[in-house]
């Protein structure tokens, strides 16, 4: 079946999407290397993170063709290692990369949180942050990083 | 990838949505967040009929009450101020369901189409008092309660949920209590309680137990108890002594033993709650 939708704000249409396809599965197939792996598979690990209009949900579990006329963005929407977002910057000055698996499904509900609420208090961000499992950092790093972009003056970033 | 499916079907309305379960009939499912059957595949299931383009994820206001849409996610509902209702208790309850992503994933018309024993939700709407509306060619409104005491997966193959409406109630207050091993695991038990006051004595009540590990069942006997009385420790004290241990059940997560011995704690705990809240407002 043929799939038309945006992906990070590109119209974007293939035609070789199969109707029991997650999107997890149809993004890797199209080069889409930057969304994480088939990790947990039921979207309990949040590696897999995408924002489907503007909203973070595992693409594991979503029917790639739910996506169909919808906007779909990835790490990319933020930025490349050429350009990284300032987002991204905070998360390498507070050493919150490790292997960085989690890294860009962690990025994704920070901007959706940022977007949504800029200016977050630690339990918010806290919560905006459970649904990703990080086996290296601990997570305080990811956090302090947030709450540095959360303490800058809206538009700043 | 589930190769059993072959077709991906987007009706633009309800009838349309009707028409195609009934010719697919036995190989049709309907996604509306797709969780579900992402989690567990059925093999019998070739088609799939997608709600998205469905207007059905609403949030409103209404004289009757909070009216949410079938195809509202969990996230949708948190956010909206639906989540003001029962003076801010569900915002919070519907904060701790599972997590932020899997709450952009789960849908209210999904949550009661599965009806799942661990529900944190039905013990909620069923101790509203909601109502459920169905397609089925036309709309029909029922009681929640009734929907389930009968063959609802049975009705559910020839009609789709549209809507729940959560009945305002004035003068009455709720607590809820629920126990998983981690914050965003499923409950091992939980328990909703919601009273009307009036003039000091107990004139409504609703008690729901659930996660038992079964369908959330209501605590008529506790109800019982409560009906007519004051909001006391003697009467919190009378309503728990009542609490029957064969409302619970043993599964590989807790014991009949523990789980009753939790009942009763969560019992004791929300009708303290409760007689505290009513405390503040008088």
């Amino acid at each position: 079946m043929q799939l038309s939708f945006k992906l990070n704000g590109s119209a974007t249409q293939w035609e070789d999407v199969y109707p029991g396809e997650n999107l997890l599965e149809v993004l890797r197939r199209h080069d889409c290397w930057e969304v994480k792996g088939n990790n947990c598979t039921n979207g309990e690990c949040g590696a897999c993170t995408i924002l489907l209009d503007g909203i973070p949900v595992p693409s594991c579990t979503v029917f790639a063709a739910r996506v169909e006329g919808r906007n779909v963005d990835t790490i990319r929407l933020l930025g490349d290692p050429d350009h990284l977002h300032p987002l991204q910057q905070a998360f390498l000055r507070h050493g919150a990369v490790q292997c960085g698996y989690c890294i860009p499904g962690m990025l994704l509900s920070a901007h959706a949180l940022l977007v949504r609420n800029p200016h977050p208090n630690r339990d918010e961000i806290q919560q905006s942050l459970s649904g990703h499992l990080c086996r290296c950092t601990g997570y305080l790093q990811q956090i302090e990083a947030i709450e540095e972009m959360a303490r800058l003056p809206e538009g700043a970033e | 990838m589930q190769p059993n499916i072959t077709d991906y079907l987007q009706p633009k309305s309800l009838p349309e949505a009707i028409a195609l379960m009934a010719t697919y009939s036995g190989r049709a499912a309907l996604v509306g967040g797709g969780l579900d059957l992402s989690w567990r595949p059925r093999q019998e299931i070739q088609i799939l009929i997608g709600l998205d383009r469905i207007p059905l994820s609403y949030i409103e206001w209404r004289p009757e009450g909070l009216v949410i849409g079938a195809g509202t996610t969990l996230r949708e509902l948190a956010d909206s101020n639906g989540g003001s209702y029962l003076n801010g208790l569900f915002g919070r309850i519907l904060d701790r369901i599972a997590t932020p992503l899997l709450r952009g994933m789960i849908t209210v018309g999904g949550a009661l189409a599965r009806a799942y024993p661990w529900s944190d939700l039905l013990p909620i709407f069923l101790g509203c008092q909601a109502h459920i509306t169905l397609f089925d060619g036309q709309d029909h409104t029922i009681p929640l309660e009734s929907f389930y005491q009968g063959s609802f997966r049975q009705l559910l193959k020839r009609s789709i949920i549209r809507e729940l409406c959560l009945p305002t109630h004035h003068q009455s207050i709720a607590a809820y209590q629920r126990f998983g091993r981690l914050q965003i695991d499923i409950p091992l038990l939980n328990q909703f309680s919601r009273l009307t006051l009036v003039e000091e004595q107990i004139e409504k009540a609703s008690l729901w137990l659930g996660a038992r590990p079964g369908f959330p069942v209501r605590l008529s006997e506790v109800e019982a108890v409560l009906l007519g009385k004051p909001l006391n420790q003697v009467t919190i004290g009378a309503a728990v002594s009542v609490l029957s241990p064969s409302l619970v059940g043993a599964d590989f997560r807790l014991s009949k033993e523990y789980r009753h011995n939790l009942a009763t704690v969560f019992l004791r705990r929300n009708l303290t709650e409760i007689w505290s809240q009513h405390a503040t407002i008088i």
